[in-house]
């Protein structure tokens, strides 16, 4: 079998690809007795700016998200990211949120990401004006109870044989009927929620406590109007999707925090290793706003919702045997280094368990109570009932993969850099971790917080909340930047690569043609060309002079 | 059962280690000593108005 992680110097195949998506708080600090913005408003600030700095396209979604999503000239996207159904009322809620270009490895993922953060940063700091300062945080939850998004995408096959025949007629027999029956549901519940919504609109009493509290009520209805509805799909990703690679990969992602945990003080003020951990519900949904999951396959039920509108691309995807797969698991990390190895571990991993070198990998009896109990495990002792009956704590199960992945390596592609860099940087924090963990500091998120939090007289609850939120404010405040202006945080990818892949895009991928078409046709400033832009295609012109590129990945030599 | 050791890079922290007397225990490295102002800058600033800061952060909503 084609080698997924270890071909990076000779042969680009579409194994290879991996993406971020981050959704960003975004801090805003009012100046003298101006009211707060709307995030939408803010949206617009940065995205006046990004279109001064590098060339932007709209996406062709964007009738679904009106002027809201974007592409910009690496290959990578920009959207205003707005409530499900309830989007159309409450137009100006929503969330920031970036997506890297596809990358062909940890490194170069690393590094987009960084960009990404980068211009989206400078765009905060260059908006607000006379009215507010604004900054962008790229953390997990606010202190308002609300858990956003940093999704990882990989690319791997959804199954093979007679799983994949079943599959494919499933996407027609289970996906159509369940699409449909989700589509009328949330009209129902649209139609309902805008009549609740009315009276306080008339009254003017829209108050943000009012639009919360609807937005939950809306929320909790639409969930449980759709329960059906996902126990039919999730029932059908269960069985169907990523199966070998989900049994083998889950124990991975549940320890997985002990490197890659950012960190995070309960409103009780206790640290815990992970901040997207604690809003965790179910292995696998279709749905993150009902229950946040560890695979996330929302993407299908949302293709197949399209394909009943008339958009018929995105379901056609499906089809493929090679699609992504989609981890909802992970926190948005500040440390380069968590960053790194929370990406490159994974792909390992997943080659490994692609090749065939992940045979007996160890298998949780309980998940979902191991993960949330070892993330409350700052002393990394807690252990786990495995189902062959032993119990293991985190940094045990981690070197299990460890070893599995050394034997891919050596058998596959011996020597090669990242791979090899992985390992070995993997093998050491695991070692710190269990001997010393404060050769951390600076390279994994958790640890230094607990160590600026600990080195001293003890904080208060709110100062703790804040110096968590803190950390992660991409600005001259935030606590990591300051950290890494120090020198106390160790770098992967320097600045200077940083501001080129702002407006480079990855090589290798379709994401280069993509950001080739955005430069050469794409808009700056107020400048405006007929150029719409998707991840697998683009739209030139308009009517009868339209034109179609397919972006379609380079073939692997 | 035993685990398997990930490799260190035993060469590179070797050659770095002076040596010492195993059974005289030895003060752990101080992995913040070149850091301690940024710390307690970061700490000092953590406790001026944190509820002021955390309000200030929304990630769904932002309008009043």
């Amino acid at each position: 079998m084609k080698s997924a992680v270890c071909s990076e110097l000779s042969k680009p195949a579409p194994s290879q690809l991996v993406g971020l998506e981050t959704e960003y708080g975004i801090r805003v600090k009012p100046k003298a007795s101006n009211a707060r913005p709307s995030n939408s408003d803010i949206f617009d600030w940065l995205l006046r700016y990004v279109r001064g700095k590098v060339p932007v396209a709209p996406s062709i979604s964007n009738w679904e998200q009106g002027p809201y999503a974007w592409f910009t000239a690496n290959g990578g996207s920009l959207r205003f990211e707005r409530l499900p159904v309830l989007g159309a009322v409450v137009a100006k809620s929503g969330v920031v949120e970036g997506a890297t270009p596809e990358c062909l490895s940890a490194r170069q993922l690393l590094l987009y990401q960084r960009a990404q953060d980068a211009l989206l940063s400078q765009a905060a700091a260059a908006s607000g004006g006379p009215r507010c300062k604004v900054a962008l945080v790229k953390n997990n939850a606010d202190a308002h109870g609300s858990v956003f998004s940093s999704h990882e995408n990989y690319d791997a096959e959804i199954a093979n044989g007679l799983a994949f025949f079943f599959w494919r007629i499933g996407l027609v027999a289970v996906m159509v009927p369940t699409a449909l029956a989700a589509e009328c549901i949330a009209a129902f519940v649209l139609i309902l929620a805008l009549i609740l919504y009315v009276p306080a609109w008339l009254a003017d009493r829209k108050t943000e406590r009012f639009v919360r509290w609807w937005e939950r009520g809306t929320l909790i209805l639409i969930s449980v109007l759709l329960t059906p509805v996902f126990l039919v799909s999730n029932l059908y990703f269960r069985h169907l999707a990523f199966r070998r690679q989900r049994k083998a990969l889950l124990a991975f992602l549940v320890t997985r925090q002990v490197f890659a945990g950012a960190g995070y003080v309960l409103p009780n003020g206790n640290l815990v290793l992970s901040a997207r951990v604690q809003a965790i519900g179910s292995l696998i949904s279709s749905a993150s706003e009902a229950s946040r999951p560890v695979f996330l396959f929302g993407h299908v039920l949302k293709a197949t919702s399209f394909l009943i509108l008339g958009n018929t691309s995105r379901y056609r995807s499906l089809f493929q045997q090679r699609q992504r797969l989609q981890i909802a698991v992970g926190d948005s990390n500040m440390a380069q280094t968590a960053e790194y190895l929370k990406i490159g571990t994974t792909q390992l991993v997943l080659a490994a368990i692609e090749a065939g070198d992940l045979e007996s990998p160890p298998r949780l009896r309980h998940p979902l109570s191991a993960l949330r109990n070892f993330s409350r495990d700052l002393d990394l002792t807690t252990k786990a009932k495995l189902a062959n009956g032993r119990c293991l704590t985190m940094l045990q199960i981690q070197r299990d993969y460890w070893a599995a992945c050394r034997r891919y390596v050596d058998r596959v592609c011996p020597g090669r850099h990242e791979p090899e860099d992985l390992l070995t940087r993997w093998g050491q924090t695991l070692d710190d971790l269990e001997e010393n963990p404060e050769l951390l500091f600076g390279r994994v998120d958790w640890i230094t917080k607990r160590l600026l939090l600990e080195t001293g007289d003890p904080l208060p609850i709110a100062a703790r909340r804040k110096l968590d939120a803190q950390y992660h404010e991409l600005s001259r405040e935030g606590g990591y930047i300051q950290l890494e202006a120090a020198g106390a945080a160790p770098t992967i990818v320097e600045p200077e690569e940083v501001l080129q892949a702002i407006q480079q895009p990855p090589p290798g991928t379709r994401a280069a043609a993509r950001g080739q078409l955005i430069r050469e046709n794409g808009q700056m400033g107020t400048h405006r060309v007929s150029l719409r832009i998707g991840w697998s295609h683009a739209l030139k012109g308009q009517g009868a002079n339209r034109e179609v590129f397919p972006l379609q990945e380079p073939p692997s030599n | 059962m035993k685990q398997p050791v990930p490799a260190r890079e035993a060469s590179q922290r070797s050659t770095t280690k002076p040596f010492v007397n195993p059974s005289v225990p030895q003060p752990k490295p101080d992995p913040l000593h070149e850091v301690r102002d940024v710390v307690r800058a970061i700490r000092n600033e953590s406790a001026l108005a944190p509820g002021e800061y955390l309000n200030e952060i929304r990630s769904v909503f932002g309008a009043e």
